[in-house]
């Protein structure tokens, strides 16, 4: 293949004389390879017919842009012909921007920053319009304007080009037909260098003044939402062209392509379906308003002022301006610009051209203004005409269309020019669309046929709406059909009356006309339409929006899933501890102030011979709820110490209380005394002898990057038996005689309950810590994708299943679920070194089984650094463990109850770490110095028959 | 993702779906009817339609049965075998179309197999990259192109420019010029005739190097653009090892502030490339008007480059200009000139001229090199031409005698008058 030159340095053309000398390669053509295979296929095993076009080829006069005609399409070109503009041979006009010189050429520029003048553009016969190139090298150019400007006493036309980072005006100075002259306009917004962040433009307002829009980013790693890292991506921005003053105008945007005026002054922008946007929408720009996408509010004042970065995956509260117009998703992913129809185009009013580039539609687009606010209809024009982004009128009534999709893919033909233009039969059409009070009032361009018959039939109404999220588009949501009470004609028999008494505002509504035909005896060309129900006509306002805010996931389930029971089974194993025991206990019948312990189970008490320790927590937790039951006898003390620090006092006040105590419930005094202890709001304590439960909502103190404290512990709600004694107090520094000291807090610590001021009773311990509703994904790969277990490995290998044998493992509705005799399944990847894995568990009553990481086939069985997966089977291994090597015996979680399980494996210096949390609490942190298992598989097995192991959610995350 | 020789790896050879038998599963039909064509496919296909003769055809073979049959295993239930959405899965929202095109986050090979990984979180497109080798995943991606018609992107020859017998301004992002340098998102590529390019970074017009060679490679111009250029030229001069120290300016009394250059204009005309730009102060304050000429040099004494800049200065006070010598070298001062030992061998030779409106001397102007390379100082009130010559010679040798100064003196100012631009005179 040839090399490109191109004639960057050469112009040998005069002024619009076509260019011909350039060593080119041959034009590219469309390729379809498997695709025209696999239609085939498909043809021949369901009888249906392929459907394929006919490429188009080059330089051959074309009257129709034929691909893949439908019968919709066939009828569209008795009014519209499209023909298409031939282009330099080698050269691709991905076009990006299109204007009108003064002399009556058409400007075009691209995306591969060329700008060509077009001679006789509407020449009669198509191929006689001339290209030649005027500039090269530009940045990008995905907007121009030819705009005249004042010059001296009189003015001059200025060829504005947008280029990706700077707005420029073109010159050809020395008269050679090239613009060897560049001036930088304007370049007051931000490029980061992502690959996404294009400029768009370029229309003018009555005042001269230019405006542009500039896209997000998306980086990785989540990269499906977009971003705003550089100034002012996401805005529309307005541009004085003479001065280059730069004003920030409006901002919620994600890739708005398309910017244009109406006739009455309003500014029109298209966005791209993707994160925040349900389809594509047709805004009328607010000036200083916010439109949707909340990452471009980082450049607001607001955020700006106060440093702050607007989430990208939460709704804003910044109340958002909606579209005019949402483009149902059929006919619409990605849209160009607007411009309006002038009357020598068609028989239509007051209306505009939409470029649609996926599709390849024209679309037309009419508002109008209902209770203050603009909204309106959309519907077909002249479809499947090609990936046309850029649309401009010609004084008259001819359109030209711009085409690109390349990058993202859309119908063909992917670039290049067309026209369109009205063949002299008018079509028979949905004219203007207005919504009533009651209904819609729907005007034909002729006078429907004399006779016809029009009722309730005539029309159907379907209504729905959008999710707001950060989820890529919406499905249409809430679909209704509405009824259609009642039709009724004009006399001129040119406007219909649909009578929709149940419309509902902040819906889109889509309308079908039935068996409507024009006096001309054509049927109607395009049946339906879609109006943008912002408000409704009838003088009453909602504030509702048709894209609603979703409501957040819901919250888990309730009951004892989240819980971690520290004292259940072993009671001891969850805890340091010295001359506590597992017993019976009641209050001495010889001596209240002691306890009678017999052996049992119900209590643990700090019996021992000698002085008992403190009962402290083996594991370290943050915020969350804390669950502590507790028996005092008479005249007893103890106080229970949330993270060693923070401290609920427990004394009995049988023979009144000492003077230093405030009674059980009291928060102790802070450690430099400043803060004085705080007793109880209610008095809730029952008296020695009777078990009572005090539970605490607690909030762990936050640090930021330096370790410093930016929020102090809170107790979020204390109560005692159900009473609130205590909320929202805040602690500016620990309790006295907490651990550390004053200034030591930590986001994680143990729970202490005093053990050696008096003798004290425990039994239900628990903790529940606080989790995210939906943790981020982000780096998280899912383990099982699609709905089965393609690539997985079995051991044994009948473990799989067959004919007689149901599989061991197998997917039911996202879950993994593992049963039958034992076996272990292995992860089609089994290079995992450095790596987290994360799941939702359960498993039932009696099963055991585990997570394996490093896992790989040793003889018969498969090792690995094991998390144990059991509740009650007789191992006394149990859930949080490391099987074999740092058990973990209390039973953390009931049979049969959802719980978090995250195991991390981490090479360090001395030693393989492996971590274990359960439910988001570390209850296992073990240093294998012998770095048993180097990498290998993520693994789980299944014990034995009868237990049940399911899995949800297997993410892994490799660091 | 180094693999441990101690764990064996074993994978299943077959990637088997591993359902449980569901006698009401209604899928079973056209299951046989998916075997049937599955079996099809990894046939030779039969082509239905020709394609153009002169169209390269890629190597389809194995790696588009790979494809074609994992598709049909994980897409088609969803995306239709022909890739059209009309899958048999009920979703809350159809699946992509491939063959209407239009993908939600590109059709380049990276960005399907991204999506086909991670899938698309919020929507039911699920993630596959841990069930899948990353070179299924590639073939995956490649056969949604095909269900797509993905047109071919420019070939690597048709993206790259060169530059004829005019000058050309290439605007794009710049990656580094050096390893340690930053990269531009608003670049410029002034290149030359003869193959000299100079890499400007736009926001305040620093001169990062000068190049030797092919100008330009537009990677933009493929997949979903937005890349960097791919200057082709050799570096072979580097200013200040490719982040350069801005213009300095000091008013009578005051302190030395670093200065703003701001771009008016560039200009290509057939006589040469200028560019017009504005030294502002820190406070936005117009210091000067300043036109900017590059154009290579050919001496006898040998090849380099020319930098003329026509400075139209307003206030009271003096500017600091520095021009770079290369990394890597030594510096011995010679008064009006400097000479630097490359390190690829040679010197380069930085010479400077000036004039003041008329007058062809201006003895407020000085001259001076340090280690870091040439340095002029100059009032910035009125008008002023400089041009920093540097040459590189490829033989070199200090002038011994007063005969060989004047030869060399001469001869350097034949260079610059031959530097200057035809505008100025």
């Amino acid at each position: 293949m040839t090399s490109r030159r191109t004639a960057l340095g050469r112009c040998t053309q005069r002024r619009g004389a076509p260019r011909t000398a350039r060593t080119v390669h041959p034009r590219r053509r469309d390729r379809r390879r498997g695709a025209t295979t696999i239609a085939a296929l498909l043809a021949l095993a369901t009888g249906a017919a392929a459907q394929e076009g006919e490429p188009l080829t080059e330089g051959e006069p074309v009257a129709e842009v034929a691909a893949a005609d439908t019968a919709v399409t066939r009828a569209e070109s008795e009014h519209w012909v499209v023909e298409r503009y031939v282009t330099p041979e080698g050269e691709l006009l991905e076009v990006g921007g299109l204007d009108w010189m003064p002399d009556g050429r058409l400007v075009v520029s691209t995306r591969r920053g060329q700008v060509w003048m077009v001679e006789d553009a509407l020449a009669d016969d198509v191929r006689d319009a001339r290209f030649s190139l005027y500039a090269e090298g530009l940045h990008e150019g995905l907007g121009l304007n030819v705009l005249e400007v004042p010059d001296g006493d009189g003015t001059r036309h200025a060829l504005y080009v947008l280029q990706r980072g700077e707005l420029t005006e073109l010159r050809d100075e020395d008269g050679d037909g090239r613009a060897e002259t560049w001036l930088r306009v304007a370049d007051d917004w931000g490029l980061s260098g992502n690959y996404h962040e294009f400029a768009f433009g370029l229309p003018d307002d009555s005042d001269g003044h230019l405006y542009l829009s500039l896209n997000l980013g998306f980086l990785s790693p989540e990269w499906w939402l977009g971003r705003s890292v550089a100034e002012y991506r996401g805005w529309v921005l307005r541009v004085d062209p003479l001065t280059g003053e730069t004003t920030p105008w409006a901002h919620g945007f994600r890739s708005p392509c398309g910017l244009g005026f109406d006739r009455h002054g309003r500014l029109l922008l298209t966005d791209n379906q993707g994160d925040w946007m349900a389809s594509t929408p047709v805004y009328a720009v607010q000036r200083g308003a916010f439109h949707g996408h909340p990452a471009s509010l980082d450049w607001t004042p607001d955020y700006l002022d106060n440093g702050l970065h607007a989430s990208v995956e939460q709704p804003s509260e910044v109340p958002r301006t909606p579209p005019a117009v949402w483009v149902p998703y059929e006919w619409s992913r990605s849209a160009g610009n607007l411009v309006p129809m002038p009357e020598t185009f068609g028989p239509f009013t007051d209306q505009l051209v939409m470029a649609e580039l996926t599709n390849g539609h024209l679309m037309r687009v009419q508002l109008e203004e209902v209770g203050g606010v603009v909204q309106g209809a959309v519907l077909p024009l002249r479809q499947r005409v090609g990936s046309v982004v850029r649309v401009a009128f010609a004084d008259d009534g001819t359109l030209v269309g711009g085409l690109t999709n390349r990058g993202w893919g859309g119908l063909d033909p992917a670039d290049g020019l067309l026209r369109v233009r009205a063949t002299g039969t008018p079509p028979t059409e949905v004219d203007r669309v207005h919504l009533v009070d009651g209904g819609f009032e729907v005007t034909f361009t002729e006078a429907l046929a004399p006779g016809l018959p029009v009722g309730p039939e005539t029309a159907s109404v379907l209504q729905y709406d959008y999710d707001y999220w950060w989820e890529y588009g919406s499905p249409e949501r809430h679909q209704t059909d509405v009824a259609v009470a009642g039709a009724s004609l004009s006399e001129d028999r040119r406007t219909l009356h649909i009578e929709v008494p149940d419309l509902r505002a902040a819906m889109c509504a889509r309308v079908t006309l039935h068996d409507v035909v024009g006096e001309s005896g054509r049927p109607l060309l395009h049946d339906t339409f879609a109006y943008t129900v912002n408000q409704l006509a009838d003088g009453s306002h909602t504030d509702e929006l048709v894209a609603k805010t979703v409501p957040p996931p819901p919250p888990r389930q309730s009951g004892k899933e989240g819980w971690l029971r520290l004292s259940y089974g072993d009671a001891l194993d969850a805890w340091e501890s010295t001359g506590w025991s597992l017993v019976d206990a009641d209050l001495d019948p010889d001596d209240r102030s002691t306890f009678r312990v017999t052996p049992g189970v119900n209590a643990l008490v700090n019996v021992g011979h000698g002085s008992p320790s403190h009962y402290r927590s083996r594991w370290d937790f943050g915020s969350g709820t804390y669950h502590v039951e507790f028996m005092l006898p008479e005249g007893g003390h103890s106080s229970v110490w949330v993270q060693g620090r923070y401290a609920i006092e427990l004394t009995d006040d049988t023979h009144g209380l000492p003077e230093w105590s405030h009674g059980t419930g009291a928060i102790l005094r802070s450690f430099d005394e400043s803060t004085p202890a705080r007793p109880p709001r209610a008095d809730a304590y029952t008296g020695a002898g009777h078990w009572h439960v005090l539970e605490i909502d607690f909030e762990a103190p936050r640090f930021d990057a330096d370790g410093a404290k930016t929020d102090d512990a809170r107790f979020r709600e204390v109560r005692l038996d159900g009473a609130v004694i205590h909320e929202d107090v805040a602690f500016d520094m620990p309790s006295q005689l907490g651990l550390g000291g004053p200034g030591d807090e930590v986001s994680l610590g143990p729970l202490v309950i005093a053990g050696q001021t008096g003798p004290v009773a425990l039994r239900t311990l628990e903790f529940r810590p606080d989790r995210e509703a939906q943790p981020s994904t982000e780096g998280w790969l899912s383990l099982i994708g699609g709905d089965d277990l393609a690539g997985w490995t079995h051991l044994p290998p009948e473990a799989a299943g067959s004919e007689d044998e149901d599989p061991s493992w197998l997917l039911e509705d996202g879950e993994l679920v593992g049963e039958g005799p034992a076996s272990w399944i292995l992860s089609p990847k089994g290079d995992y070194t450095d790596v987290s894995v994360r799941a939702s568990v359960r498993v039932n009553d009696g099963g055991d089984a585990g997570l394996l990481l490093r896992a790989a086939v040793e003889g018969d069985r498969v090792v690995g650094y094991e998390a144990q997966i059991n509740t009650s089977f007789a191992d006394p291994s149990r859930t949080g463990g490391l099987h074999g090597v740092a058990p973990v015996k209390v039973e953390l979680v009931p049979a049969g109850t959802w719980f978090d399980l995250e195991v991390d494996v981490t090479d360090e210096p001395d030693g393989t770490r492996v971590r274990i949390a359960v439910n988001g609490v570390v209850t296992t942190d073990h240093l294998d110095t012998s770095r048993r298992f180097a990498s290998g598989h993520v693994a789980l097995q299944q014990h034995h028959e009868g237990g049940v192991v399911r899995i949800r959610d297997l993410r892994v995350k490799r660091r | 993702m180094s693999r441990s020789p101690e764990a064996p790896r074993r994978r299943s050879p077959v990637a088997r779906p591993l359902h449980r038998a569901r006698p009401t599963d209604g899928r079973s039909a056209p299951a046989a009817l998916l075997a049937a064509l599955l079996l099809a496919l990894v046939t030779p296909p039969v082509r239905a339609q020709s394609t153009d003769a002169d169209a390269p055809v890629a190597d389809v073979g194995a790696a588009d049965d790979v494809g074609a049959a994992q598709f049909a295993l994980l897409c088609a239930r969803c995306h239709g075998l022909a890739g059209d959405g009309k899958g048999a899965e009920v979703l809350d929202r159809p699946a992509r179309d491939f063959t209407a095109g239009g993908f939600s986050f590109g059709n380049t090979i990276e960005a399907i197999s991204r999506t086909v990984s991670f899938g698309i979180p919020g929507t039911p497109m699920p993630s596959f990259g841990e069930a899948l080798e990353p070179d299924v995943v590639e073939a995956l991606a490649r056969h949604v192109r095909t269900l797509a018609h993905v047109t071919e992107d420019a070939t690597e020859e048709e993206t790259i420019l060169r530059v004829d017998d005019r000058p050309v301004a290439l605007r794009g992002g710049l990656p580094p010029i050096t390893e340690d340098a930053p990269a531009h998102p608003r670049g410029l590529l002034l290149g030359l005739p003869g193959g000299l390019t100079f890499e400007y970074r736009v926001p305040d017009l620093a001169l990062l190097g000068v190049r030797l060679g092919d100008l330009a490679k537009r990677t933009d111009w493929t997949g979903r653009g937005g890349s960097t250029l791919e200057p082709l030229g050799r570096v072979v001069w580097l200013n200040g090892a490719g982040a350069p120290d801005p213009m300095t300016w000091a008013s009578p009394r005051g302190p030395t502030e670093p200065v703003t250059a701001e771009l008016r204009a560039i200009r290509t005309p057939a006589s040469g490339a200028t560019l017009t730009w504005d030294a502002l102060a820190p406070d936005g304050t117009l210091l000067a008007r300043v036109t900017e000429h590059v154009a290579a040099v050919s001496s006898p004494l040998g090849a380099g480059f020319a930098r003329t800049l026509v400075v139209d200065g307003l206030p009271a006070g003096r500017f600091d200009l520095f021009q770079a010598a290369s990394p890597g070298a030594a510096l011995v001062e010679y008064g009006k000139r400097s000479v630097v030992a490359r390190e690829e061998g040679g010197v380069e030779l930085v010479t400077a001229t000036w004039r003041a409106g008329d007058d062809q001397t201006d003895g407020e102007v000085l001259f001076a090199t340090s280690p870091r390379g040439a340095r002029l100082a100059f009032p910035s009130d009125g008008r002023r031409t400089f041009t920093l010559l540097t040459l590189w010679p490829a033989a070199w040798e200090e002038p011994a005698t007063p005969e060989q100064e004047t030869q060399l003196r001469a001869t350097l100012d034949a260079a610059h008058a031959a530097a200057l631009p035809e505008v100025d005179r």
